[in-house]
């Protein structure tokens, strides 16, 4: 199970290198293993909606040839931003779960 | 059915989930998101054949890995509310209808309190115009969010509460607060007469009566309006053997109170009151509580002792003075308007004003609606949403 900035942070973090159309975003997420989308792939959607609302993201309407014109969604200055504070957030939070589940040394016996 | 059980799984999911964004966001906004979850399903029924599905099986397993039409259509529309004007409406929405709620049986007091004042035709706009902003912004709060169905049933439900607040509050309240004005008022004027009679000063206060009124009296009364005031004045300053001198003190029944409606009927009452100053007429009311309740010492006293009225009124104030006006006695005084029926008459005028606003704010709630569909397409618009292709649903 994801929650909300988790999700953000893996739709911000495929469009950090290139700009994507909905289905290239949901493949790049499950080809790196993340199982988030598996469940609902519809799911992806409401969340670039929201942060292309939120002006994290912006959407460019692209012509095909014989077909109907394809929405690519790109990063913003404001989702780089966003990316940022959401990377620093899960290494702290990352950290802290790996000092939590390292083995510890036993302690020497007093006395 | 039928026509659903025909078309392919993938343009079955789409024409359902169309039909549950269809009038809760913009047409183009439809027709993009459409087309935004056909191209997606379109790909994904294509994985589904390259592994050996045929097409209407590989379309059933992209439908049925997209999600379910409601599930998703509902989680779009949240999408859109993020935007940070519908946020900041609906701050605003929930705020104005909570102080309403809170209010609703303060303005049933207010209305009570100046109904028949002087000012009641602002102050109901006021009231009105707020009461309709209130329900208005929960209207538009209510649209933006969960679009018509559940509007409708908000908007009937916010209409029910209302009623259920001003239609119980109404009687008692209005009853209450419009007696206990009363009392105030008639204290008052009684303390400023004995005041004035204490200091010397000339009063005609605390003349008065229920009494039949003359059949004489009923002619001029009767008469067109732009004579009525004078003639009244004339004739029952006669009738109280008022001094010439005094008939422009006089405060003679006019329209908008009890006084005239009750010189109309056969066994009406007059219920009349002279003063030292002229006074607003509105105060004719209030003059005819303090008038009949000091009935039994003041008005018999007028009528036998004209000539000497002043030592009698001071007589006379001197002993009302020991029997105060409480609210068993106002209860009483405003039962003997047995022609105007003077609770009725504010319970009826209050029941047409919520009546009225009830009127108002569906009008104002669907003239925001349209203003708030309006903002809405024009800030899409503005974001270029509108621009996008159509779908091919379109």
């Amino acid at each position: 199970m994801a929650f909300r900035s988790d999700l953000d942070a893996l739709v911000l973090s495929v469009l950090q290198a290139e700009s994507l159309h909905g289905y290239e975003i949901a493949k790049r997420i499950n080809a790196k293993g993340e199982t988030a989308f598996h469940a609902k792939e519809g799911q992806l959607y409401p969340i670039l909606h929201r942060l292309e609302n939120e002006g994290k993201i912006q959407a460019d309407w692209i012509p095909q040839e014989g077909k109907p014109a394809r929405k690519v969604y790109r990063l913003t200055e404001t989702g780089k931003g966003e990316l940022e504070k959401l990377v620093e957030s899960w290494r702290e939070f990352s950290l802290a779960v790996d000092s939590l589940l390292a083995p510890t040394k036993p302690e020497a016996s007093r006395g | 059915m039928d026509k659903v059980a025909r078309q392919s799984p993938i343009n079955a999911f789409l024409a359902q989930s169309e039909q549950r964004l269809r009038g809760r966001i913009s047409r183009a906004k439809i027709a993009t998101t459409l087309a935004e979850a056909r191209e997606h399903l379109t790909y994904r029924a294509e994985e589904f054949m390259e592994s050996g599905l045929t097409l209407e099986a590989a379309e059933a397993a992209a439908a049925e890995a997209f999600g379910k039409p409601r599930e998703w259509a509902k989680e779009i529309l949240m999408s859109e509310n993020y935007k940070p004007y519908l946020q900041a409406a609906n701050n605003i929405s929930i705020g104005g209808f909570t102080v309403f709620l809170f209010t609703a049986p303060l303005t049933v007091m207010a209305m009570a309190d100046f109904g028949r004042g002087h000012f009641d035709t602002w102050l109901n706009v006021i009231q009105i115009a707020w009461i309709a902003f209130a329900i208005a912004v929960l209207g538009a709060l209510v649209a933006r969010r969960f679009a018509f169905r559940a509007f409708a049933a908000a908007l009937a439900a916010a209409i029910v509460v209302t009623y259920l607040v001003v239609g119980i509050s109404v009687k008692p309240l209005g009853k209450i607060m419009t007696q206990r004005m009363q009392i105030l008022d008639t204290q008052v004027t009684l303390q400023d007469d004995l005041d004035r009679l204490k200091l010397g000063e000339q009063v005609y206060a605390a003349s008065a009566l229920p009494a039949l009124v003359p059949a004489r009296l009923r002619g001029p009364l009767n008469g067109p309006y732009t004579d009525k005031a004078t003639s009244a004045a004339n004739f029952i300053a006669d009738w109280l053997h008022l001094p010439e001198a005094d008939k422009s003190t006089f405060v003679s029944p006019t329209v908008s109170t009890a006084a005239p409606s009750a010189v109309k009927k056969p066994l009406g009452y007059l219920a009349p009151i002279v003063r030292s100053q002229p006074t607003p007429l509105g105060v004719l009311t209030r003059g005819s509580l303090q008038a009949v309740a000091t009935k039994e010492i003041a008005a018999q006293r007028w009528r036998e002792f004209g000539d000497a009225r002043l030592a009698e009124c001071a007589r006379g104030l001197s002993e009302l003075e020991k029997r105060p006006i409480n609210h068993l006695t106002a209860l009483q005084t405003l039962s003997t308007f047995k022609v105007g029926n003077f609770d009725s008459e504010i319970a009826e005028g209050i029941s047409y004003m919520v009546f009225y606003q009830g009127l108002i704010c569906l009008a104002f709630c669907f003239l925001h609606a349209m203003l708030g569909r309006f903002l809405h397409r024009a800030a899409l618009l503005l974001s270029g949403q509108m621009k996008a292709p159509q779908s091919p649903l379109f």
